[in-house]
């Protein structure tokens, strides 16, 4: 069986549990997985990047910190940003759909995306708009939850149901889809790193918690979906990667 | 991962040299993969005593995970 997240907001009891496993938002990458791939990057000190999906603000924080950088956050949960501005004073946080924000086309150095897409039953909506508001020449660090057995995809995992019973593996997409998507919006894709390990570690630190991965479902889930997140999982084969991009210098959209 | 706790209610004591058993907090590790929690583990000797029911759900679904299977 194979970890999969989900955007639902569990009870707050349970929702402290979850964020005690990863230190923060329940994903698999790491702080350090982030930061690196940020550096990489080589922005100047005030670029200014978008963390589009931001959740509770754990990247908004490191970025200030460790790179000094003009930082944007943008959840469409409204309860994590409310979390997040208790926390901090002064952070620039925006409620909207991935798929239409309120920034400037063209405005930003960098956009962070992270376990978003897999979550939206429009990806592709979500990167014309990161391709919007980004300059030409600016970078996409995108990472994800990604599918290594597309051939276990079915018929009873299309057309899932948008709205909050939404788990990642719905919508995830296999590699060579990614890549696909990010070309046709002009991205040009400068790396891709797997790291599967450390989603086969949230898993396994799920199971010591909860007692198993359907059981940890059945705390976000009806069961009925708590057990078909499950057997997608085994079927679909989900691996877990960090892909770098840079929008091409003639995309301008707008 | 340390503020798991596997200690089952027993008055086992150490087979090996008959110590008693006490919480330890102890490094589990399989394939690389290191998890840290509270066992019962011999006082002398440091045996642990790994309950029946996690060894054949929880570490076994690990196990599963951890192969990739």
């Amino acid at each position: 069986m194979h970890a999969t997240l989900t955007n639902i907001p569990p009870a707050p009891g349970k929702r402290a549990a979850l964020r005690s496993l990863t230190g923060g938002p329940l994903r698999p990458g790491t702080i350090e997985l982030t930061a690196a791939a940020i550096r990489r990057l080589g922005l100047q000190r005030g670029a200014k990047l978008l963390d589009m999906g931001c959740g509770y603000g754990a990247s908004i924080n490191m970025l200030q910190s460790e790179f000094d950088l003009n930082v944007f956050g943008l959840d469409i949960d409204l309860g994590k940003l409310g979390d997040l501005r208790k926390e901090g004073s002064g952070l620039a946080l925006v409620q909207a759909d991935a798929g239409r924000t309120p920034f400037l086309s063209r405005s930003m150095d960098a956009v962070l995306c992270e376990c978003v897409l897999s979550l939206l039953g429009c990806a592709d909506d979500a990167l014309r708009e990161i391709a919007r508001v980004l300059r030409p020449g600016g970078f996409l660090v995108l990472s994800d939850i990604y599918v290594r057995s597309p051939e276990g995809r079915g018929a009873e995992d299309r057309n899932q149901p948008s709205g909050p019973l939404t788990c990642c593996l719905d919508y995830a997409m296999d590699r060579p889809g990614v890549e696909s998507l990010l070309s046709r919006r002009g991205f040009e894709v400068l790396s891709f790193e797997d790291h599967t390990q450390l989603l086969t570690r949230l898993a396994a630190k799920l199971v010591f918690t909860f007692g198993s991965l359907e059981a940890y479902w059945e705390t976000l889930l009806p069961p009925a979906r708590a057990a078909k997140a499950c057997a997608a999982g085994e079927r679909l084969k989900p691996g877990y990667g960090v892909f770098l991009a840079r929008k091409g210098e003639r995309h301008g959209h707008g | 991962m340390s503020d798991l706790s596997f200690l089952p209610e027993t008055n086992w004591r150490c087979g090996k040299c008959g110590e008693k058993l006490t919480p330890r907090i102890t490094n589990v590790e399989y394939l690389g993969n290191t998890f840290t929690m509270e066992l019962l583990a011999c006082e002398k000797c440091g045996l642990v005593l790994i309950p029946e029911d996690l060894a054949r759900g929880r570490m076994f679904e690990v196990e599963q995970l951890l192969e990739d299977k």
